[in-house]
């Protein structure tokens, strides 16, 4: 059964895809399914492996002011819309959940922009060079209030959370642990031009943490820490439920963590190894996930081929509950569920019907449903169904959902039944039919899964 | 047979479908994508399609559109990373004569515009209302003079007085006293511009401007 061998790879490559990254185009997607699940993964992981040129390019054409708080997030939509590295913007939006910092006590948008340039270059690399890097930052200093703890005044904020949030989890270390973590980053602080170790309030004296004792200074307690059987744990369950499922098995925790350890705090291996697990591949898997914010927006721009980041789009996306450089707390997004609750959800109807409408028409490069039902040559109701249907939820929806859609595209506005789709696409009433049904499986529940 | 196939062409030409199939062939050799053009791995700057990020519109208003200072704000100097200590005390030193300054003279502004604003409302209010009263007259008038074949054709030819007149609104840019303000604004920035060259150097705002376009520090790249 070579086709049916087919389809399942092909659906596995596009779950991935979707995992991975942010969505994909018919173009993007092409090649990851001649190359195989296997190579697709290995391109994906090794995203210096590809050429990214053409994004820098795109980047070097728009105006954006980095010290202006918008554009910094336009900035990175771009980045995901058009990247060739999608798990490498990915990774960076895990890593910016993890390291959850936020611009609205930063107060600086240009710090917040180099630390999410920082995140990229260690995003998969040794987990200790990335922890070294989040707690030498400008923006975490500020964030965490690094910048007062001094020798004479300890100030345990980032000695706190980076035991309880960016390694171990809580109920791995002792209040001792923390005043004594604090000591040892005392005098790490920021200045304009970045890290500055301040020796005169770093407290140089023994400490006794997490059950070792020395002089230790923050590059001591960040090795300590990566070191820990606990980080290992913490960290593969974090990105097993970002990148998998939320309620994964002990045993896959357990194997991931394990690889954290034999890889030598490898990221990218860690992912890897959850990407090719069967878990991942599983139909447990399949549409498991509560697409984030930017999974919704950056997907459907996308599928849409948009080529221009609406100026609109991240107050959008902040009212969906996602807002870049902004994460509501020290803890960054809950997301799962969170991510549908009812006061959210209307927000992102609203933006299905944005992208649906003739908003975005006037792009040369946007794909109106007309345009894309013309482009693949689709004839009848049911073809034309069944494509969105593949385009949008991969074919995930019930046969009575499939029947009323058909029923809906074959008839005009007042219900009287319409024959074929050959008038598109200057017929405005099959026009905006299309688009109804665009926006109708838009609003299905497995559209809001991944 | 080769009769056959003819007709099937002729039908397939013919046919809806096919004029659709043939519109589908020519979007797809035309259409480029800005995503790739023919291998997603491959570069592809030379896309037709530039993609591209919407700024959010400036002020509407004309008054807004004078306001908008090109000084750059305190935090964004404050990034400069090769700013000395005094500098950056004379700096901020600046910054905070500028903005009391500027504070006041946004306070003498304010008013200034909305009393302009609740003048203009309530001159159109009166304008409305003439018009309202002149309308009814007129109507009430030409009441009296449809009795006559000869009104009645001249109400079709020429329109009342008063529905051709309009509401001409002032201008808050052609406002002596708001103009007056604005000036002042304008000269006060020009003052800061010249005040901030001479603490901060052309070099240091090069630096600040390459930050702005996204200039990365080494550790960061």
């Amino acid at each position: 059964m070579p086709n049916k061998n087919k389809t399942k790879n092909d659906q596995q490559i596009r779950h991935l895809l979707n995992r991975a990254g942010f969505g994909f185009t018919p173009e993007e997607l092409a090649p990851y399914l001649e190359m195989g699940y296997s190579s697709a993964l290995d391109q994906l992981t090794s995203p210096s492996s590809t050429d990214n040129s053409a994004l820098d390019h795109m980047l070097a054409e728009q105006s954006f002011d980095f010290t202006n708080p918008d554009d910094i997030k336009r900035w990175w939509l771009f980045r995901m819309m058009f990247t060739r590295r999608p798990l490498e913007e990915k990774m960076t939006l895990f890593w910016h959940g993890h390291f959850a910092t936020s611009d609205n006590k930063v107060r600086n948008p240009y710090a917040m922009y180099v630390q999410n340039c920082t995140i990229r270059k260690h995003a998969f690399g040794k987990f200790d060079d990335l922890l070294l890097a989040m707690s030498k930052d400008p923006a975490m200093i500020e964030w965490l209030d690094n910048q007062q703890n001094r020798k004479n005044k300890p100030n345990e904020n980032y000695a706190r959370e980076v035991m309880e949030l960016f390694t171990m989890g809580i109920g791995n270390y002792t209040e001792q642990d923390v005043k004594e973590g604090a000591r040892a980053f005392t005098g790490w602080q920021a200045k304009p031009d970045g890290f500055f170790f301040n020796s005169g309030q770093h407290d140089k004296g023994s400490k006794t943490f997490l059950g070792q004792t020395g002089n230790f200074n923050g590059e001591d307690i960040v090795s300590i820490l990566a070191n820990q059987k606990a980080t290992g744990h913490y960290l593969a369950g974090k990105l097993i439920r970002f990148f998998a499922l939320y309620n994964p098995s002990n045993s896959f925790v357990d194997e991931i963590a394990g690889v954290y350890k034999k890889s030598d705090h490898n990221i990218g291996a860690m992912v890897s190894a959850i990407f090719s697990s069967h878990n991942f591949t599983s139909n447990a898997c399949f549409h498991s996930l509560i697409k984030s914010p930017c999974e919704y927006v950056v997907g459907m721009l996308k599928t849409f081929q948009v080529s221009q980041v609406d100026a609109e789009v991240p107050r959008l996306m902040a009212a969906m509950g996602q807002n870049l450089f902004n994460p509501p707390s020290v803890k960054g997004w809950d997301g799962g569920e969170n991510w549908i609750a009812s006061d959210v959800m209307m927000e992102r109807f609203n933006f299905a019907t944005r992208m649906i409408s003739q908003k975005f028409d006037y792009l040369e490069k946007y794909s109106s449903p007309a345009k894309i039902a013309v482009e693949q040559g689709l004839t009848s109701a049911a073809e034309t169904v069944d494509y969105f249907l593949s385009l949008l939820v991969e074919n995930d929806a019930p046969p009575a959902v499939r029947e009323r859609l058909i029923k809906y595209v074959s008839s005009d506005m007042s219900g009287k039944p319409m024959t074929n789709l050959g008038k598109l696409p200057e017929d405005k009433v099959l026009d905006a039919r299309l688009r109804g049904l665009v926006h109708l499986i838009m609003t299905l529940p497995t559209y809001q899964l991944n | 047979m080769s009769k056959l196939a003819a007709l099937l062409l002729l039908i397939i030409c013919l046919s809806p479908f096919g004029q659709v199939e043939a519109l589908a062939k020519s979007i797809s050799v035309h259409s480029r994508s800005p995503f790739a053009v023919g291998n997603f791995f491959s570069a592809s700057a030379a896309a037709a399609v530039k993609p591209s990020v919407e700024k959010r519109p400036g002020p509407k208003d004309v008054i807004g559109q004078q306001l908008v200072d090109a000084n750059p704000t305190l935090e964004q100097v404050r990034l400069i990373p090769s700013l000395d200590g005094p500098q950056r005390k004379q700096v901020n030193e600046l910054f905070n004569v500028y903005r009391s300054d500027l504070k006041l003279l946004n306070e003498q502004l304010r008013p200034l515009r909305e009393e302009f604003k609740a003048r203009l409302k309530s001159e159109k209010e009166k304008f409305d209302k003439e018009k309202q009263d002149r309308d009814k007259l007129a109507k009430e008038q030409l009441a009296k003079e449809k009795l006559t074949k000869e009104n009645l054709a001249k109400e079709k030819q020429e329109p009342t007085k008063a529905e051709s007149a309009k509401f001409v609104p002032a201008k808050e840019e052609e406002d002596a006293a708001i103009i007056a303000v604005v000036s002042k604004i304008k000269e006060r920035q020009n003052q800061f511009t010249e005040a901030l060259n001479k603490v901060v150097s052309p070099a240091q705002m090069l630096e600040l401007e390459q930050l702005r376009r996204g200039k990365v520090p080494a550790y960061a790249q």
